[in-house]
Parts: structure tokens; sequence; C-alpha cells
């Protein structure tokens, strides 16, 4: 493993748990196109599909040893796999994803280490992988593939992102919804903090062509609470503007002005029919993963932090 | 003026600077990723601190516009009759040579040696300049430095039977000195001390120089050389020590546009003094007693210490302002990181 992907992807430990996980778990893809993606492709699912003779290689957590304590032969239980489900990582780079929580932990750098686990799993589940950076970058697409060696290309163009002011012409924006695939599940990564309405049809286009949907809504700590005292000086980062603010001004009505927001965020992710987690940077990976991918039908939305 | 406005425009810079930094310094900056959310539904009030250091802003702005202003115009103005006063030509004849080398010597402190602007013959550098410094030696303030010009190295006046007490600053001037040397000499006053019976010569001489635009004002001192306005040139102090024939000073204020007719104060004291030269009948042909004693007092060092003086106010200034504006970025960048 490389130096690189040894620093993007979570310890062994981790990945041992993430292992027991399924992807795109059913429900995940029920709300949307049930039908459009399941085929009957064997694989290490969660459905119990048929038994087959052990093989050089095969997973030993596989083997049915009770089987084996009858038959005395080694048989692999092979459950309905999910289909050829292509994985695709939405990387959102604008440049409010440069952001820095007060740990000095970088929005981008979180999403980061999300995404490569995320990618590490699609690897493992043998989906294609492919991934898409929604801003102004040099490599915006990153074609599917599978196996290890994708796996390192996708660490390698995640570690070459950064967030930078700007937003996709139209004409790219249409380019990168055609080069998701028929049958493709969308792992957005970013902090939905769109602002004008062009911007928010342009992502939800995008997250419209998928046939599955993940959101995972980044929030730094500081976005989550006020508590800055004075006079402040506001900057956007994609436009850099600059406007000053009485901070007590602010203060009164920020909770209600956040929690507007992030419902709004909810309600239009989950519209979009997405399975919608959101975090902060200050949050364990583990516990973020776990909300991705943890088979919870009845919670459509996961909110690690807010409400 | 220029020295007032200017150190007046910077210290309101300094001030206003502080007033920024320290308004800079209460204001925090946030980076956010959605602006929407941070709107206090009021502009920011202008507090005192933001008015004053406005303000402050404005005035020194103007400030400096208006010291820039002034030093431009007086830069392309005509000199005037009060800043004549730097270049001199002291033409001694007789006994009086020393209390006019005392007069000269009191207040200088650089001085051109050139024997032939003695009114009587040229004269040798090698017997004029050295009789001719000590004089000023033997006269000047302790302690005072002196910047001579002249021909003969300093190395060689001890040979000549003279040394300087004082730290000396020679520089070689072979007739008349370089443009470089001559940049400060550009509004010289001429003062010249001659017999009495020169003294028609002199106001048909200065008549002329009127006329030619060369002088702009002419006064001539009382017979017995006292002036209210030029009493530092008195060149007739009473006293056992009087010139075996009256002396008359005669003060030109000479304010000609030297930039325009690239004349150095040697080419003025030249005319000055071959113009007098032809109209004086009674001129004395010869006196080789006055050997040492003409001076042409042309304090460059002074003058150009004095411009630089001047010009050093505001720098100084302008230093200050740069340093607060240095220190103002340095507390505008911390604040913000």
């Amino acid at each position: 493993m490389t130096t690189l992907l040894h620093s993007l992807l979570p310890d062994a430990k981790t990945r041992e748990r993430l292992s027991r996980y399924s992807l795109a778990p059913q429900h995940v893809v029920d709300d949307r196109h049930r039908a459009a993606h399941l085929s009957r492709q064997r694989g290490d699912g969660l459905e119990f599909h048929q038994y087959r003779a052990y093989q050089s290689g095969d997973d030993l957590r596989l083997v049915d040893w009770r089987l084996y304590a009858r038959s005395d032969r080694l048989f692999v239980r092979e459950a309905q796999q999910e289909s050829r489900l292509t994985v695709c990582l939405l990387m959102d780079v604008t440049a409010s994803m440069g952001l820095v929580d007060q740990a000095g932990i970088a929005r981008i750098e979180y999403a980061r280490r999300i995404a490569a686990a995320l990618a590490w799993l699609a690897v493992r589940r043998q989906h294609p992988l492919m991934a898409i950076a929604f801003g102004e970058t040099t490599r915006p697409v990153l074609p599917a593939g599978v196996g290890m060696r994708q796996l390192e290309r996708v660490c390698h163009w995640l570690a070459a992102l950064t967030p930078k002011a700007g937003w996709p012409a139209r004409e790219h924006r249409h380019r990168l919804m055609q080069t998701l695939p028929a049958r493709s599940l969308l792992i957005a990564v970013s902090d939905f903090a769109q602002l004008t309405d062009e911007q928010q049809r342009s992502w939800q286009d995008l997250l419209t062509q998928a046939h599955a949907l993940i959101s995972i809504q980044l929030l730094l700590d500081s976005e989550l609470q006020f508590l800055q005292r004075g006079r402040i000086e506001i900057v956007e980062p994609e436009s850099g503007a600059r406007r000053l603010v009485d901070a007590k001004a602010v203060a009164d009505g920020y909770p209600q002005r956040l929690q507007r927001w992030l419902d709004q965020v909810r309600a239009q992710q989950l519209a979009l029919g997405a399975r919608f987690v959101r975090s902060s940077t200050s949050m364990a990976l583990d516990a973020v993963l776990s909300a991705v991918l943890s088979d919870r039908r009845s919670a459509k939305a996961r909110l690690l932090v807010g409400s | 003026m220029i020295a007032l406005i200017g150190g007046l425009a910077a210290l309101t810079a300094i001030v206003a600077t502080l007033i920024h930094a320290l308004n800079r310094g209460v204001r925090q900056q946030l980076v956010v990723a959605n602006p929407e959310l941070y709107t206090d539904n009021a502009r920011p009030r202008f507090t005192l601190l933001r008015l004053t250091q406005r303000g402050l802003l404005l005035a020194r702005l103007l400030l400096l516009l208006v010291a820039a202003l002034i030093a431009a115009v007086t830069d392309v103005a005509p000199p005037s009759a009060t800043r004549v006063a730097n270049t001199s030509v002291a033409v001694v004849p007789g006994t009086a040579r020393a209390q006019v080398a005392a007069q000269i010597a009191a207040d200088a402190n650089a001085v051109w040696l050139d024997s032939a602007l003695t009114p009587f013959s040229a004269v040798p550098q090698s017997s004029f300049e050295p009789a001719a410094l000590r004089i000023l030696d033997a006269n000047m303030p302790a302690q005072r430095s002196l910047t001579v010009l002249g021909q003969l190295p300093a190395d060689r006046w001890p040979r000549h039977g003279f040394a300087m007490t004082r730290d000396v600053n020679w520089i070689p001037v072979d007739g008349t000195p370089t443009p470089a040397q001559q940049t400060a000499v550009i509004r010289p006053t001429v003062v010249v001390a001659a017999p009495v019976a020169w003294q028609a010569a002199l106001r048909d001489a200065t008549a002329v120089w009127q006329q030619a635009g060369v002088v702009t004002d002419v006064r001539v001192v009382a017979p017995d050389g006292v002036s209210a306005a030029d009493d530092e040139w008195l060149l007739l102090p009473a006293g056992a020590d009087r010139p075996e024939r009256p002396v008359h000073a005669v003060t030109a204020t000479v304010a000609f546009d030297a930039l325009d007719r690239q004349w150095d104060a040697s080419q003025l004291a030249s005319t000055l003094w071959l113009a007098l030269a032809a109209q004086a009948a009674d001129m004395p042909s010869s006196n080789a007693g006055v050997a040492g004693a003409a001076f042409v007092r042309v304090p460059y060092v002074a003058q150009q210490l004095e411009r630089q003086q001047q010009r050093a106010v505001p720098v100084v200034w302008m230093w200050l302002l740069l340093g607060a504006l240095v220190i103002e970025r340095a507390l505008a960048a911390r604040v913000r990181t």
C-alpha cells in the first residue's frame, strides 16, 4: 500500500469494520429505481444465495463451518451481490470546502478521508469506481475502473483536489452529468452551501442523474454555533466579498437561520431520494462511515450534528 | 512651510494609522461558507473610532497634497530675496581683511578659494590659499569643520607654512567648480567690500545688472558699511584697526535665474568683479598685500546641508509614516490570521 493510500485510507481496524458493510444496501437503492439495478450476481453481499466449493483466496469468514463438519468439504456461502452498480464519488471542491475548523482540519481533508474509505469499500465490493469533482478543477472526472489500481488512482485524484472559487460552466455541468453511468450510486460529499438558485439547480440536476444517492453534508463546528464577539468582517470565499457585521446582532438570530438552512438542505436531499448524513469535521470518521453505511431503513436522514 | 505641512500630514497619518490598527484590532475576520447566515439586519454603525479614522485619513491626504503642491510651486518659483543669502563673494582690500575674515569666518563652514577673483592681481595659489585659510582658521569658532574648495591640495598646505587646526574637507576645484559642486550655488548673494570711490561705479554696475536681469534687487549699504538688513556683513567695525582708506560695502542681492543661465558663483563673481574693475576708475592696479584676503565664500556644503535639513524634516516624517503603515499592515495581517 502506498504512502498516499496509507495516509488517506482508514486504519486496518476500521477497514475491517467497514468490510462488513455493503456499500449499496437494499434500502438505499430501494427508494429509487428499485428494480433497475439489481441482478442475480453472486458476491459477498448480505442475503444468502448459494454455496459453492471453497477456492484458494476465498475469505475464510465466508466458509460455512457447520457444513464442513457435516460434509468434510469446504463450502463458502455466496450471497446475492448488488449489481455492478458504479460507485461515483462526487466531491464538492468549491472554495467553501477549503475552510478549516478550529482543530485545523480542512473540510476538504475530512471529505477526502470519507471518500477514500468509501472508495476502498467500493473496490472491495468489486464495484466499478469513478469520481467527479464539482468545481473549478483541472481534472473533473476520473473514469470508472475496478480493483486496487483504481483505488490508488482515486486516492491520488482525491489528494490533488484543491478547493477553489468558481463554479462549473453550464456545458461543463452537462458533460459531468453525461459521464454518470446508467447504474450508479452517487456519493456526494459537500457542505451543501451552494448559494445561488442556479448553483442549487446545477447541484440537484447532477444528483438527480444518479440511480442511488448518498449525500454527506460536512459542517464545521464554527458553523454550528456562532461564538464571535465584537465587529466581524464576513468573507465569502467564493466571491471574496466582504462585509462588516455586528457579532451580537448576528448571534441573535443565528440559530434560527442555521436551522432553517439545515432543514432546507435536508429536505432537498430527501426529496431527491438521497440517504442523507450530516456530520461535522470534529466527528470520528468511524461514526460518519457507520451512519452512511449502516442499515437503517427507518431513518433516511442521519444527523450526527444539528437537528 | 513644506516641512511643517509634511510633518503635520505625517503626524496625522501616524495617528490615523494607529487608530486604524486599533480599529482593525477589534475586528475579526470570518471566512464562511454561507454568508446568508451571518446577517445582522443592519449595516455596521459608524462609530466614533471609524469617523475619526476616516477624518484623519482625509486630513492626511489633504495635507500631503498641499505639501506636494507647495513643494512643486516652490521649486519652479523665482528665487526670492529672502532666500538669497548663501553664496557670497567678499573682496577685502587692505587692512580690513582681518575684520572681514572674522565676519565671514563667524558663520562660514565652507570656503571657495579662488585667487582669480582678487581685484588686484593673480595671486599664486600657493600663497593665496594658505594665507586665506590662516585668516579663516584664526577667526572661525573652534571645533567647526570646514569644507575648502580650492586648487592647492590640503596636504601641501603645511609646506606653505600653514596647517588647519580643525577638520578640513578639501575638495579640489580647479577654476570653476564642477556642476556637481555647483549644484547648490544657484542663488548667490554677493558681498563686495570696495573703496568708497567705487561706490558710484558699483551703483552703475549694479544698475546695469539689474537692467540685464542678472540682478533683481540692488541695495547699497550706507557708506560706513552699516546696514540693518545686512549687518551680518558689516565690514567696518569700529576700532583701531581701520583701513587706511574707507571701505564701503555694497551688497548686491542678486537673484538671478541661474538655472536658466547656467551660471555658477564663479561666473557671477567674475562678472561682478569685471564689471567693477572696468568701471572703477581709481581701482588700484596692484596690491600684493591683499593676497590671501580675497575670499569667495561659497558655503556649498552649508547650503546643501541646509537644504538636506529642510528636506530631512519631511523625509523623517515620511519614514515615520511608512513605518506606521508597515506596523498597521502587520497588525492587520496578524488580526486576519
